[in-house]
C-alpha cells in the first residue's frame, strides 16, 4: 500500500466514527489543556517572583561586601568568635573577578558622604557619594533620564550622576531646614531639570556650611567643584536614595582633599589615607563590588565561585532560586493532576481504537487476504490514533489559552494573591512558546502509544475467522 | 511433468480443546495451468477448507501442497502474505468489499499492492462496470458487487484464481453470467480458476470436476463434453 493511502485510510476512518472520534478528542483536549494550565500556573508561579524580584533588582548581579570579617559559632567555647575575613576588595581583587567565566563587569562601590551647594551658596543638599566605576556604568542596567551616564571620559573625574530624588532634596541654604525624608512618585514633577550649563555644583565636608558666619580665623574651607552631567530616571526604590554617582577614582581625590582641609580647619595632624593597594600589600579599600553576570543562569556559578574566594555574596537570583524551591512540592502536584487527566484520555484512546477494531475485522480480515503487509495494517491504526492525539493536543493547547486568560482574569479581577503574588501584576498562568509544542507532541505520543495494543491485535486478527462471519 | 497446482496426502485437523476435527484425509489431486477446475460437495466436506489452504490463508497438517513451483505449506507467515499478495486472486461468496471505498478504490487497494498489476479502471471495465466507479458498495446490486470483487482479484495478474461460491449469494440469472465472465478470464488470459461450489450442475462448465466427501476426495475427472454457461441450467 502507498504510504498516502495508509494516511488516507487512517484519516476516513477517523472520520466515520465522528461522534465516538470527538468525543476521544474532548478527552484528549482535557488532558492536554489540564498539563498545559497546571503546568503554566507552576512557571506564571515562577516567572511572578522572578518579576516582582527583578522589578527592584538585577537578577544578573551579585553584590560582593568587603566585611572586615565574620562571627561565627565555636562549638568548643560555645560563643561567637570573630575571624578576620582573609580576603580584601582592591584594584588587584577586582581584576581577579573580572577573570572569572561569564563575569561581564565588575564594579568596585565606594561610598562617600558630602553636601552638594548648588548655583554658587543658593540651595544644597547632604548626600552620599558613590564612587563606582565609570566606564562600566551603562553595563550596570542604570537607567537615564536627562544627559547620560558616566562612561570613559569620566574617570578621575568629580563629573556625577544624581539619583532622581535629589532635585526634591535641595533647600534653600539660609531660610529652610534640611529636608529629611520626602515620598515621591512616578507622577511627581522634578522641580527643576539638574542637568547642564543652568547649574553649577560645589561638593563640600563641611556640614553646616552657609548657615552661620563663616570663623575667619580658622583655615578656609575648600569646595571643590563638580559637573552633573545626568540624572537617573525614576526608581520604585528610591524615594531616600540621595545619591551621587561618581567615578570612583574622582571620589578618592575628593575624599583626600577634604580630609586634608579638614585637619587643617581643626587643627589636627593628618595622614593622607592609603588607597593604593600593591601585591605585597593588601589592603581593603572598596565597600562593595558589583558583579554582573552575563546570563542569570550563570549567577549561582560565578557566586559560589566567589564564595570559594572567601567572599561575601548577596544575589537576588539566590533569594529567588530559594522561593522556586520552596514551591517545588506544590508545581510537583499540580503537574500530577496534569498527568492523571492525560492517562485518563490515554485510556479513552485505546477504548476507542479496541471498539474500531471490533467494528472493522472484517476490513481487516479483507486486507489481509489480499495480501496487505501487516506493518501498513498496523500503521493505519497507530496512524489514526496519532490523529486522535494530534488533533487533540492542537484543540486543548488552543483551548488552555482561553483558559489560562480566564485564570488569570478571575485572579487579577478578584485581587487574588498566590503566595505573595499579586495577581493583579503578574499573571497566575503563563504559558511559555515552548509549551505548546511540547503539549502538542506529547498528546501525539499519548495517542500512538495507546494505539499500540490496539495496532497489535489488529495484525494478530486471523483473516479467515475475520471474513467468516456474516 | 509436475503439475500446476498438487495436493499430496493433504491432511488438516481442527483442534478445539481436547476435540479434533478431521477437515480433510489425504486429499491428494492435480490442476493443470490454464484449466477451469470446479471442486463440488456437499457443505461441510472440507471444499473451503481445501480452498483456504491452497490460497495461503490455513495451514495443514500434513502432506504437501505445490503451487508453480512453491511449496505453499511450508511458507513462513511473511512468504505467505507475499504468496497471497502476488500469486492469489480471491473471489468470495458474500463479496467482501470495504464499505466506506467506491468500487475504484476497491480495486485500487488491491492494484497497489503488486508491481505489475492491470490498471483499477481497466479491470473494472472488463467486468463491464465503467459507469459505477464511483458507487460505494452499498449503492451496488449483488451481481456488480460481485464482478468488482472479481475485479480486485483480476487486477493483481494472480496465477490462481480461487472462487469461494461465486454465485452462492446472486439469483439465477445474475449467477450465471458472473460464472460466463470467470470462464471467459480462464479462456481469454490463460488463467487458472478453481471454483467451489455446492451445485453440481455447475460441473458442467469445468474443464476438471474434483469431488469432495467428508473430508476426502471421492473423485477427480477431467469433463469431456464442456458446456458453455449460458447452457446450463440448474
Amino acid at each position: 500500500m502507498r504510504k498516502t493511502d495508509i494516511i488516507r485510510f487512517a484519516f476516513s476512518n477517523f472520520l466515520r466514527r465522528k461522534a465516538r472520534s470527538m468525543l476521544t478528542v474532548l478527552g484528549v483536549v482535557i488532558g492536554t489543556a489540564a498539563v498545559v494550565i497546571m503546568l503554566s500556573i507552576g512557571i506564571g508561579m515562577n516567572k511572578g517572583f522572578e518579576d516582582q524580584i527583578s522589578s527592584y533588582s538585577n537578577l544578573k548581579q551579585i553584590t560582593i561586601y568587603s566585611y572586615g570579617g565574620s562571627y561565627q559559632y565555636d562549638e568548643d567555647s560555645g560563643t561567637y568568635v570573630y575571624t578576620e575575613s582573609n580576603v580584601v576588595l582592591d584594584n588587584i581583587a577586582i581584576e581577579e573577578i573580572s577573570e572569572i567565566e561569564h563575569v561581564q563587569v565588575v564594579s568596585p562601590y565606594y561610598y562617600y558622604w558630602g553636601y552638594l551647594i548648588m548655583d554658587n551658596t543658593e540651595k544644597c543638599s547632604s548626600m552620599s557619594i558613590i564612587g563606582i566605576d565609570a566606564a562600566s556604568m551603562a553595563d550596570m542596567g542604570f537607567e537615564i533620564l536627562y544627559g547620560r551616564l558616566l562612561d570613559e571620559s569620566d574617570i578621575g573625574t568629580t563629573n556625577f550622576v544624581m539619583t532622581y530624588a535629589m532635585p526634591f532634596y535641595f533647600y534653600t541654604m539660609r531660610e529652610e531646614d534640611e529636608i529629611w525624608w520626602k515620598t515621591i512618585t512616578e507622577d511627581d514633577e522634578l522641580p527643576f531639570n539638574p542637568v547642564g550649563s543652568n547649574h553649577t555644583y560645589q561638593f563640600t565636608w563641611y556640614w553646616s556650611y552657609g548657615e552661620s558666619a563663616v570663623d575667619t580665623s580658622r583655615p578656609k574651607i575648600e569646595l571643590e567643584d563638580g559637573n552633573c552631567v545626568g540624572i537617573l530616571a525614576y526608581n520604585e526604590s528610591g524615594n531616600y536614595e540621595t545619591y551621587a554617582y561618581m567615578d570612583v577614582n574622582g571620589v578618592f581625590s575628593l575624599a583626600l582633599e577634604f580630609e586634608e582641609n579638614q585637619a587643617k580647619y581643626y587643627g589636627y595632624e593628618y595622614t593622607p589615607t592609603d588607597i593604593e593597594s600593591t601585591e605585597d600589600n593588601r589592603q581593603n579599600i572598596y565597600d562593595q563590588a558589583i558583579v554582573l553576570v552575563e546570563d542569570s543562569k550563570y549567577v549561582q556559578g560565578v557566586e559560589a565561585k566567589l564564595n570559594e574566594m572567601g567572599y561575601e555574596t548577596y544575589s537576588s537570583m539566590e533569594y529567588l532560586t530559594q522561593l522556586q524551591d520552596q514551591t517545588k512540592f506544590l508545581r510537583a502536584i499540580l503537574g500530577a493532576i496534569g498527568v492523571v487527566a492525560f492517562i485518563v484520555a490515554a485510556i479513552s484512546i485505546a477504548n476507542t481504537m479496541v471498539m474500531s477494531i471490533y467494528e472493522r475485522t472484517r476490513e481487516i480480515g479483507i486486507m489481509k487476504v489480499l495480501g496487505c503487509k501487516l506493518s501498513d495494517i498496523r500503521g493505519m491504526f497507530l496512524i489514526e490514533a496519532g490523529i486522535i492525539g494530534a488533533v487533540g493536543g492542537v484543540f486543548g493547547v488552543v483551548f488552555s489559552y482561553g483558559a489560562s486568560a480566564a485564570v488569570n482574569y478571575l485572579a487579577s479581577a478578584g485581587g487574588m494573591s498566590m503566595l505573595g503574588i499579586d495577581a493583579s501584576t503578574s499573571a497566575l498562568s503563563v504559558i511559555p512558546p515552548w509549551l505548546d509544542g511540547v503539549a502538542i507532541l506529547l498528546a501525539i505520543a499519548v495517542g500512538v502509544v495507546s494505539g499500540l495494543y490496539p495496532a497489535i491485535r489488529a495484525t494478530r486478527l486471523s483473516a479467515l475467522e475475520a471474513i467468516k462471519n456474516e | 511433468m509436475n503439475s500446476f497446482v498438487e495436493f499430496d496426502k493433504v491432511t488438516k485437523v481442527y483442534k478445539t480443546g481436547d476435540v479434533e476435527v478431521k477437515a480433510l484425509s489425504e486429499a491428494s489431486f492435480t490442476i493443470e495451468k490454464g484449466e477451469v477446475c470446479v471442486i463440488v460437495g456437499e457443505s461441510g466436506a472440507g471444499k473451503t477448507t481445501l480452498l483456504n489452504i491452497l490460497g495461503g490463508m490455513d495451514t495443514l497438517t500434513s502432506g504437501r501442497v505445490m503451487m508453480d513451483g512453491n511449496d505453499v505449506g511450508s511458507l513462513k507467515k511473511d512468504a505467505l502474505v507475499n504468496y497471497r499478495r502476488h500469486d492469489i486472486g480471491f473471489v468470495f461468496q458474500f463479496y467482501n468489499l470495504i464499505p466506506n471505498l467506491t468500487a475504484l478504490e476497491n480495486v485500487e487497494i488491491a492494484s497497489q499492492l503488486c508491481k505489475d498489476p492491470i490498471p483499477a479502471k481497466e479491470a473494472l471495465t472488463a467486468v463491464g462496470l465503467s459507469h459505477r466507479l464511483d458507487n460505494f458498495p452499498a449503492q451496488l446490486s449483488g451481481g456488480e458487487q460481485q464482478r468488482v470483487s472479481i475485479a480486485r482479484a483480476l487486477a493483481k495478474r494472480p496465477k490462481l484464481l480461487l472462487c469461494d461460491e461465486p454465485t452462492g449469494a446472486l439469483d439465477y440469472e445474475t449467477g450465471k453470467s458472473i460464472l460466463k465472465l470467470l470462464q471467459d478470464c480462464c479462456r481469454n488470459d490463460g488463467m487458472t480458476v478453481v471454483i467451489i461450489t455446492h451445485n453440481s450442475a455447475l460441473s458442467a462448465m469445468a474443464d476438471r470436476i474434483i469431488r469432495v466427501k467428508s473430508g476426502t476426495i471421492h473423485s477427480v475427472r477431467m469433463n469431456d463434453h464442456i458446456v458453455p454457461v449460458e447452457n446450463i441450467e440448474w
